[in-house]
């Protein structure tokens, strides 16, 4: 698998994770798992699911090459200047 | 006892915040953003103890007393999975632009995105209106956690006025590095003492499995979601954790760390605080049903308390007592030095009122400003009404709905000073339209449907800045490029 498809597969857990938090079939089940209601359980082992989710994420989808862009100043810019005002010409309707 | 254990606790804080001020430098940039010099364990640390405020210790508890192990599903694991992802997709990259122009506030951020002065204004006043509710209920709930604890001896007005006090002089002396060494004391001890109050409960009570029991026979519906939250609101609520990613005191800590891959220590782990604070909460709230079935309205917030008190009444008060000061100040400290920083950066220095500001005055400034917030601040405690604290859901509704500017900001080239202007009125205009409608009805929902206020605020803020950003023009190239390369 290239890294192009592990990435976008870690960005898909995102929404996966995000209807998997409305677990709507536990909602009426007072049954006990791990010693726990199983509605409790259920939500942490989905923040475990969360950090496992959260692990892949930055190992595969880190905008590493992106962010040193924008932090070291490839892209064009200017610092502001003393005073805290905007260096840049205004543009657009304020 | 309880007060001596609670008064060490604040010398302690103290003498973190005095360490720490050895290692200012008397710079703007130092003392408001720690010099950018914050690494991963401290920003972890200092991040969840900002965003956790009493309420994941004593309201948590209260909830899951009246409404049972549901309020996990609804407020633990939304923020577990809503938060880190906020930090990956916005926080890392406000830092990196940050760091690259040198910025300190969101309204620093928005003017240099878009070039527009009013859309900093704007963004200014409704940042500042909301989070003032947020600090006043800190302050109060240090002072009722004091009283409380000590039987009704202390008046609420101490509680506060020592809260206050001890926040003012770590975080002048200390700037944002002494507040974040503070805050991972803190949040170190807030989450250790919740565990080992949880602990020293359950056992008495004669184990987990024996508590859910006579929690069964009496009360079964607490241990299931049932129909105490209805499926819209479990839905929509996944939206009140995005606040995170506008406020201004998150937006700090944000700017302080040391590189963009310091954010990913915060990014895994933040789900395993979120766990550790959260499970023993929401189990001790569900077992004060046990020994004090029937509290309701207002009684039912002390539920943890009375527990304490029955269970463990001296060392286990005092060291509650440390940790819910630890979760307040946690908040407060970073809150009062954002406002503190926003006035002096985006007010002062930016409207250059009094001319030029050297290094040093910035950080007077800084210091004089933080002081008199948390002064007004403790004033208003005096006079508030306790319904006050119903305005904290309103407060994250607000700073949600205000995300998708910042996303456009970072994400959206197309976006324009029109679009995020058009989206903040948008906020302004719904939230108020909501609040008249809800404030005091704590299962308000729109039209009774289950949904939440913020869905709908949310949605308009995004149809607002799309709609508006397409009408104006675009700013220029190189503008953009500053933000998205």
């Amino acid at each position: 698998m290239t890294a192009t498809a592990i990435r976008r597969l870690a960005y898909a857990a995102l929404p996966v994770l995000y209807l998997l938090r409305n677990d709507f079939w536990f909602r009426f089940d007072g049954s006990r798992f791990l010693g726990l209601p199983i509605g409790l359980t259920y939500h942490i082992l989905f923040s475990a699911a969360v950090v496992l989710a959260m692990w892949w994420l930055v190992r595969s989808a880190w905008p590493a090459a992106e962010l040193d862009r924008l932090a070291a100043g490839a892209a064009a810019g200017r610092p502001l200047s003393p005073g805290g005002r905007d260096a840049a010409p205004p543009e657009g309707p304020a | 006892m309880t007060l001596t254990i609670i008064f060490g606790y604040l010398l302690a804080v103290l003498l973190i915040g005095a360490w720490s001020s050895r290692r200012l430098a008397a710079t703007g940039e130092d003392f408001f953003v720690a010099g950018r010099t914050i690494g991963p364990f401290v920003l972890l640390m200092t991040l969840f103890g900002t965003h956790m405020t009493s309420f994941a210790l004593l309201g948590a508890s209260a909830e899951s007393y009246r409404i049972g192990i549901g309020v996990f599903s609804l407020m633990a694991s939304s923020s577990a999975l809503m938060v880190p992802v906020v930090f990956f997709f916005v926080g890392a990259r406000v830092w990196a632009v940050g760091s690259r122009l040198g910025l300190l506030t969101q309204v620093q951020f928005v003017r240099a995105r878009w070039g527009s002065d009013a859309v900093g204004l704007l963004l200014f006043v409704v940042l500042v209106l909301l989070l003032l509710p947020y600090l006043l209920i800190g302050v109060m709930g240090g002072g009722i956690t004091l009283q409380q604890l000590t039987d009704g001896a202390a008046p609420p007005w101490l509680g506060s006025l020592l809260i206050c006090g001890v926040v003012i002089g770590y975080v002048t002396s200390g700037g944002l590095r002494g507040t974040a060494w503070v805050n991972t004391f803190q949040t170190g001890m807030f989450m250790l003492l919740g565990a080992v109050t949880a602990i020293l409960i359950v056992t008495k009570l004669g184990g987990v499995g024996k508590a859910l029991d006579q929690v069964a026979a009496a009360r079964p519906e607490l241990l299931i979601r049932g129909d105490a939250i209805h499926p819209l609101r479990l839905l929509s609520y996944t939206l009140i954790p995005l606040s995170v990613g506008t406020f201004p005191h998150i937006f700090s800590h944000w700017l302080s760390a040391r590189r963009a891959a310091t954010f990913k220590a915060p990014i895994v782990l933040y789900p395993v605080c979120i766990a550790v604070v959260w499970i023993p909460s929401v189990l001790l709230g569900v077992f004060g049903n046990i020994d004090f079935p029937g509290l309701a309205g207002p009684a039912s917030n002390s539920v943890l308390i009375r527990m304490i008190t029955l269970y463990a009444p001296d060392l286990l008060a005092g060291l509650l007592g440390a940790g819910v000061f630890a979760a307040i100040m946690s908040s407060l400290d970073s809150q009062s030095l954002s406002l503190g920083t926003m006035f002096t950066q985006d007010v002062v220095r930016h409207y250059r009122l009094g001319g030029e500001l050297s290094e040093s005055r910035q950080v007077l400034l800084g210091r004089l400003f933080v002081v008199g917030v948390v002064a007004a601040v403790f004033l208003l405690s005096l006079v508030a009404e306790r319904s006050i604290f119903a305005l904290s859901v309103w407060s994250f509704t607000g700073f949600a709905s205000l995300l998708p500017v910042i996303v456009a900001a970072l994400y959206w080239r197309r976006s324009t000073a029109a679009g995020a202007a058009a989206a903040i009125v948008t906020v302004i205009g719904l939230w108020i339209w909501f609040f008249v409608r809800g404030f005091g009805q704590p299962d308000y929902s729109v039209g009774g449907t289950g949904l939440m206020p913020v869905a709908v605020i949310f949605a308009g803020s995004v149809v607002a800045l799309v709609i508006g950003s397409l009408l104006g023009k675009p700013p220029g190239a190189e503008r953009v490029a500053r933000f998205i390369p």
